[in-house]
């Protein structure tokens, strides 16, 4: 069975350690994907992985084979790589391109033969590039030139594909393609790419390399090594998950980190439903309160925020109504929290209690109401009642349209609250 | 083999451009006489010629076409291979500043009047020993390490080059001698060259050519960078200094025997390359031919246009190279 072993390497360029014990393996029948910010080493590491580079420290072998010891010859038909750009002066077709594949199985005067030209020509069927034939190099797209350079790549007949950063400067559909190929090419032999989209690397990779500073940050399955908390510390965003309706796996969607200005101390319990806090619960957590959710139903989009964001949540089955034990925590978790936002969010008898919990505590807690409009009819499914009861919190507590009026509604009623206080 | 009708084109050609080449002259000589004199100092034979005749093509002639074309060969196949390590299209075979090293140790021979007691070859001696020097010091400021960045050995042979170029202008200027000779020798050019010049660098170049031609595959896998040769097996650092020794022997040689004749291996492998494209396993043993074509045609004008003086060859061959090089850009330029 083929294994790639990468362990303990350490590289530097002169004094700069730009890889430090990166350890990890891929075997035959897998996509791996090596992921990081830009200039954490990936195309390094690829190029250790390669043998093009010697690292100071460490061993890569193929097959137990360590690298250092292959003939430059026999390591190019075991491996090959699609380098992230070809750049030639002269012209070459596409098809002597691909043939070149062949170098490595051919003596010095030897010209190929027709066994050569059959697997030069089945690569470029495998990479989908036959139509390209006998096109010039120089005057391909991005998405047709790295097919050919994958094609070049497999008329070596390796076992360990290796790539760097494929789908760069492709458009979605032609990165997509990329990936299917190099997701079928993967049941064959080793596949390992370095890659920049988090997304893909979860829709396609069975298994990520996650590099941080040169060092191995997370290493496994992607949807558990690209995790939010994961993502926040090597990139230095936050994500979210989405499901698409088709994908198995869940994407993530992006946002720099909105500024924390300071922790705060302050407990804020927020009361919605319906999809209709979640703006209120992300800005709420982004501003450094300690944030609780609920009454929340299962299946509710605010109840997967809140869990996205990490709050604590009270949460109740999908459509049932909210027992009577459900609305006394909620009740305790309101009297434990220094201020409660309420988003106006449809109320119908299954959710009714959680809009009469928040009255019972109007002049016992500060409560906002995060409401963009004024009449509450339209929320109503309950024959009148919860229509008073928003008409009696939109009297009695403070009012905000926005999230940033939000804010200044929680800091006038209840002080900034930083921790340095 | 592709490519095989413009093969057997080009051969004829040289075949026809250097017989004509021993007939033309001050005094012209008959193409049948010319063929029998050669075969019968092959094969032995009666004469019907005048021994002046046979002089004329085989002590002067012959040894001057075969000189003319080693040296076009050596030039073109060398400026080939460079092109191709330095993935530059300017690179030619003078690129490591062989030439004006060369030119410096001629000039300097020349000027100071030392000799080697070797005579003739005084002169081919010092430049060819100035030439490889200045490639070795070209080579070892651009080495740090064991490793050779193409793009510093670039800077550092222009660098080197200018400072070579600057000798030589210096000693030019302060010397009291008469400097036609110097500069004559400067421009390029192969007159007066005898057997003894042939039998000199036909090893050099026709060993260097043979192993330009045994890293045809290598190199064309060197056209797409040292790391991309890399992973096709291709050891490019040990490529790559075989490619520079043998190419500076090759040029070296040229240069000893002929002077500086530029434009011959710029501009020789890009026509090639217009005619067959870059694989280097055609286009090395065309560059040959043309490059020798070239050069024999050259070297005939250079010879017969202001008889009985001679024009330096450089003069011609960038004279009639640039314009048909700009028609050929420019006739496959229209085509594609």
């Amino acid at each position: 069975m083929s294994v790639l072993s990468v362990d303990g390497v350490t590289f530097r360029y002169g004094s700069t350690a730009v890889l430090s014990d990166v350890t990890f393996d891929v075997r035959a029948g897998e996509l791996v994907g090596i992921l990081g910010p830009n200039g954490c080493g990936k195309t390094t590491l690829m190029r250790v992985m390669a043998g093009y580079l010697r690292p100071e420290a460490g061993v890569v072998s193929y097959d137990g084979r360590a690298v250092n010891a292959l003939r430059p010859r026999d390591l190019a038909r075991l491996r090959a790589v699609v380098e992230q750009r070809l750049t030639s002066p002269f012209e070459f077709s596409v098809y002597d391109y691909v043939l070149m594949g062949r170098t490595p199985y051919l003596g010095r005067f030897q010209a190929e033969t027709l066994e050569d030209h059959r697997i030069a020509e089945e690569a470029l069927e495998l990479a989908r590039a036959v139509h390209l034939h006998d096109r010039s190099i120089g005057e391909l797209s991005g998405g047709e030139l790295q097919r050919v350079m994958i094609a070049r790549a497999l008329a070596q007949e390796p076992e360990f594909l290796l790539l760097d950063e494929p789908t760069a400067h492709l458009d979605i559909k032609h990165q997509l393609e990329i990936m299917h190929l190099l997701k079928n090419l993967s049941r064959d032999i080793c596949v390992v790419t370095v890659i920049h989209d988090v997304n893909h690397a979860i829709s396609f990779c069975d298994r990520t390399v996650l590099l941080r500073d040169g060092t191995v940050a997370g290493c496994g399955d992607p949807t558990s090594v690209l995790s939010t908390p994961a993502i926040r510390e090597v990139f230095g965003v936050d994500s979210y998950r989405l499901q698409h309706p088709h994908l198995p796996q869940a994407q993530l969607a992006f946002s720099i980190p909105l500024p924390r200005h300071r922790e705060r101390k302050s407990r804020i319990l927020v009361i919605g439903g319906g999809g209709c806090a979640q703006a209120v619960l992300f800005a709420l957590v982004h501003a450094g309160y300690i944030v609780r959710a609920g009454v929340l139903h299962e299946g509710d989009r605010d109840l997967d925020v809140a869990r996205a964001l990490g709050c604590d949540t009270l949460t109740a089955p999908p459509f049932s109504r909210i027992g009577s034990a459900d609305a006394e925590r909620l009740q305790e978790w309101c009297r434990q929290s220094d201020a409660i936002a309420v988003a106006a969010m449809p109320v119908g008898e299954g959710n009714l209690a959680n809009l009469e919990v928040a009255c019972s505590m109007i002049g016992d807690r500060p409560i906002v109401l995060f409401s963009r409009q004024s009449d509450f009819r339209e929320l109503d499914h309950t024959g009148g009642r919860a229509e008073q009861l928003f008409a009696a919190l939109e009297e009695r507590s403070s009012v905000a349209a926005t999230v940033d009026e939000l804010l200044r509604r929680l800091v006038d009623l209840i002080g900034s609250g930083s921790a340095q206080r | 083999m592709r490519h095989g009708g413009v093969f057997a084109a080009l051969l004829l050609i040289l075949a026809c451009v250097g017989t004509s080449s021993v007939c033309i002259g001050e005094s012209s000589i008959d193409c049948g006489t010319v063929l029998a004199i050669i075969r019968n100092a092959v094969l032995g034979g009666e004469p019907f010629w005048s021994p002046a005749e046979e002089t004329i093509v085989l002590l002067i002639r012959v040894p001057r076409v075969l000189l003319a074309g080693l040296v076009g060969a050596g030039l073109a196949a060398s400026g080939a291979a460079l092109q191709s390590l330095f993935r530059n299209p300017m690179a030619d075979p003078f690129i490591l500043g062989i030439s004006n090293g060369s030119a410096l140790g001629a000039a300097a021979v020349l000027l100071s009047g030392v000799s080697f007691g070797l005579g003739l070859f005084d002169l081919p001696l010092a430049a060819f020993v100035c030439g490889t020097l200045t490639v070795l010091l070209v080579y070892e400021l651009a080495r740090v390490g064991s490793r050779v960045s193409t793009h510093t050995l670039l800077l550092s042979g222009i660098a080197v080059s200018a400072f070579m170029s600057a000798c030589t202008s210096f000693l030019l200027f302060t010397s009291s001698e008469d400097l036609h000779q110097v500069i004559f020798w400067m421009m390029g050019g192969l007159a007066g060259r005898t057997w003894a010049h042939v039998y000199m660098v036909l090893p050099f170049i026709s060993a260097g050519v043979f192993i330009f031609v045994a890293f045809a595959r290598p190199l064309n896998a060197l056209m797409f960078g040292e790391e991309s040769a890399h992973y096709l097996g291709v050891q490019a650092d040990q490529l790559k200094k075989v490619l520079l020794v043998v190419s500076s022997v090759v040029t070296g040689a040229a240069v000893a025997v002929s002077g500086i004749i530029g434009f011959v291996g710029l501009i020789i492998p890009h026509i090639a390359r217009l005619l067959v494209g870059p694989d280097h396993r055609v286009l090395l043993p065309l560059s040959v031919c043309a490059g020798a074509i070239f050069l024999i045609a050259a070297d005939t004008v250079a010879r017969t246009v202001i008889a009985p003086a001679e024009l330096p060859i450089g003069v011609i061959t960038a004279l009639c190279g640039a314009p048909f090089f700009i028609y050929l850009l420019r006739w496959r330029g229209s085509e594609a």
